[in-house]
């Protein structure tokens, strides 16, 4: 890019001006060749964030499952965390005449204008794993999370034997997992083991600041356990760090520190087949996938659903004044960890 | 000699800053050319439904945040703590509405004065980051970086990590009126765009803010008075942050605690891409607001044409360093100014 001698653009800046405008077009261009357009109905996906494994194998699943549907699944929109974006994403989705949308909400309440716009334009919506807390919402797909932190609880404590202090590292209180998870362990451990201490610190589901917070707490306290509430987010950076500080050892071993998890990835299952994790509760993923087909293409036949047992093993539940079926999660120990209907079996 | 379409728009009055004006008007054509792969791509694209309800909405807080950093820009600092104060203005506001079951403060005052109040907040926060670079002569990098944390700390801190819902209608309205059924947000939008414009070519004192970023020794000795020009560039920007702050909440109807985080990357980028130079003294206001514009075009276009969804950072990113090369061919190139760091 020499400049020329004047500072104006001589003859030939302009032609490679003209290149750049010629460029920039082609580059946006030559990233729409897979719109195959056919005529089953289009459905839309609105995703939070996509930079994690846990998420990308709940978009991946629920957009195959669809697909396989008999239906068309739009590329996921993503907001980058982004809650304003999102809201943008749905309305643009909605501008793209979609059928139904498919969306994990970046935030239970931040969510409500996009379900707003969704009903407004007579779309039926559905959320997966993180529930929308207003709107007219078709049905939420969740599990249980209270009852995961329960269940959680519940290993961690007879695992460490009802004494010592636990560091819990818990996701943000302002989305659905987070606030469920924690509330369920905290009360389980309130009740059942009071004889254990809690230090609680906020990870943001976010890794770099998990290791952050739990490098601090393990450095400067005695710690007899450990609650992760998302292993897909904090198994790694916390296996790193207590590997540095010689405590990464398997049951049995001197060293080891009782450890549980909630959502069940492929490491975090092949932490608890070494030993290195005493439990893990498995997300539903599989479930996930498969119902978000189910409840689409129900929304498209106009099916309407009450409160009570449904055809598939779980509750369908008032939550926020809509409906949310609660697909049960698994807990996972060294006795069951080869099932192959875990998703972190299945992702592999 | 420069093509037709970029002289088209050369201004008379605009005769020290022609190279800037240049470079501001040259995203119009990569405007055009987005608008026309756009339209290829999509069939929805070209719709006042699509332009209006998801390109200009989505890009109204991004783009007030941006003209309130490219006045800044061109008084030759810059503040980084303006995301934060997007955040923490509609956080104090609603926190001092809402009663304590549902997060506030349970102070009960009532959402104008909260209002009032948050603007209060953010115009003394942007006096102190006026009064660090000025009277202590402090680098506007590291005292606004410094303050971006400090204020993000502080809306974490009073929210407690939760989202505050369930808002008075005084806060929804900035997101859900539709004056002659167009969203308010692109009226505000458009209405700053032209009024600081205005301000920023024709009155004294928007002369005066160029002056002080072009040279401010010189404008010192012209008899500017800096440090209080200073100060009110970043209290303006502070305020217009906060006003694009109240307008998010309204948008999203809740004000989250990690609400502006990471946005003023786009915002720089918006800003250069728009002729605003880093340097001080050079771009415009109507440049910037291209800027902004073509990224809200291509942000849009990228969501509409099925581009694989891992793939639409790295195309944004790629899109965005092609305009600012072509911007340079285009134009002039940035004038060094060693006036400061």
């Amino acid at each position: 890019m020499s400049p020329s001698p004047t500072g104006r653009p001589t003859a030939r800046p302009r032609l490679r001006r003209l290149a750049v405008l010629v460029a920039l077009p082609l580059a946006l261009a030559g990233c729409s060749a897979t719109g195959a357009d056919n005529s089953a109905p289009m459905v839309g996906f609105s995703a939070a964030v996509l930079d994690n494994p846990f998420t990308s194998a709940n978009v991946n699943g629920v957009v195959a499952a669809v697909d396989e549907s008999g239906l068309t699944m739009l590329p996921p929109t993503n907001a980058e965390g982004d809650s304003g974006q999102q809201i943008t994403d749905v309305s643009t989705l909605i501008s793209q005449n979609v059928k139904a949308i498919v969306a994990i909400p970046r935030d239970s309440d931040a969510i409500i204008p996009a379900v707003e716009a969704a009903n407004a334009a007579g779309v039926p919506f559905i959320t997966v794993d993180t529930a929308a807390n207003g709107g007219n919402v078709y049905m939420n797909i969740r599990a249980d999370n209270v009852a995961m932190g329960k269940a959680a609880c519940e290993q961690l404590g007879a695992a460490a034997g009802g004494t010592g202090t636990v560091l819990q590292l818990f996701g943000p209180v302002s989305t659905t997992p987070g606030i469920d998870r924690k509330t369920g362990f905290e009360q389980c451990m309130a009740a059942e083991f009071p004889g254990m201490e809690i230090i609680s610190k906020d990870t943001g589901w976010d890794a770099a600041k998990t290791v952050d917070q739990a490098q601090t707490v393990l450095n400067t306290t005695e710690i007899d356990a450990i609650f992760l509430a998302s292993d897909s987010v904090m198994l790694p950076g916390i296996q790193t760090l207590l590997q540095g500080l010689n405590r990464w050892a398997p049951q049995g071993e001197a060293g080891h520190i009782t450890t549980v998890a909630i959502d069940g990835s492929a490491p975090a299952l092949d932490a608890v087949r070494a030993g290195y994790l005493d439990a893990d509760v498995s997300q539903p993923l599989n479930l996930y996938a498969k119902y978000s087909a189910y409840y689409v293409q129900a929304a498209l036949k106009g099916t309407t659903f009450q409160v009570g047992p449904s055809d598939h093993d779980s509750q369908i539940v008032e939550y926020e004044g809509n409906l949310a079926d609660m697909l049960p999660s698994t807990v996972v120990t060294k006795k069951n960890v080869d099932d192959e209907t875990l998703w972190g079996n299945a992702a592999k | 000699m420069t093509s037709t379409i970029l002289q088209a728009g050369t201004r008379p009055r605009a005769i020290r800053m022609s190279p800037a004006v240049r470079r501001e008007l040259a995203l119009v054509p990569v405007i055009i050319a987005a608008l026309i792969v756009g339209t290829i791509l999509s069939p929805t694209f070209l719709t006042a439904n699509n332009l209006l309800n998801n390109v200009l909405v989505n890009s109204s807080v991004l783009g007030i945040v941006v003209v309130a950093e490219s006045v800044i820009l061109i008084s030759g600092y810059f503040d980084l703590s303006l995301e934060s104060i997007v955040g923490l203005a509609p956080m104090v506001a609603v926190w001092l509405v809402l009663p304590s079951s549902l997060g506030g403060s349970g102070l009960g005052i009532p959402s104008w004065l909260a209002i009032v109040a948050c603007f209060a907040v953010s115009a003394i926060i942007g006096a102190i980051n006026g009064l660090l670079v000025t009277k202590l002569k402090l680098n506007a990098f590291i005292v606004t970086l410094a303050m971006l944390t400090l204020l993000r700390g502080v809306t974490t801190g009073i929210s407690g990590g939760q989202t505050l819902s369930r808002l008075p209608a005084e806060f929804l309205f900035l997101g859900s009126a539709r004056p002659f059924g167009i969203s308010i947000q692109i009226w505000i939008f458009v209405v700053v765009v032209i009024v600081v414009a205005a301000f920023m070519q024709n009155h004294p004192i928007g002369r005066k803010v160029y002056a002080l970023g072009g040279n401010q020794a010189a404008a010192a000795s012209a008899g500017i008075k800096t440090t209080k020009l200073t100060i009110a560039v970043f209290v303006f920007g502070a305020l217009l942050s906060a006003l694009a702050g109240l307008m998010l909440t309204g948008r999203i109807a809740s004000v989250t605690s990690d609400q502006g985080n990471g946005l003023i990357f786009t915002v720089f980028a918006a800003a250069v891409i728009g002729g605003i130079s880093l340097n001080g003294g050079q771009g415009t206001i109507f440049g910037a607001f291209c800027g902004v514009l073509l990224l809200g075009i291509i942000q849009n276009i990228l969501t509409l044409s099925r581009v694989p969804s891992y793939w639409i950072a790295a195309i944004y990113g790629l899109v965005i360093l092609c305009a600012l090369i072509f911007n340079y061919l285009a134009g002039a190139r940035p004038r060094r100014n060693t006036q400061r760091a």
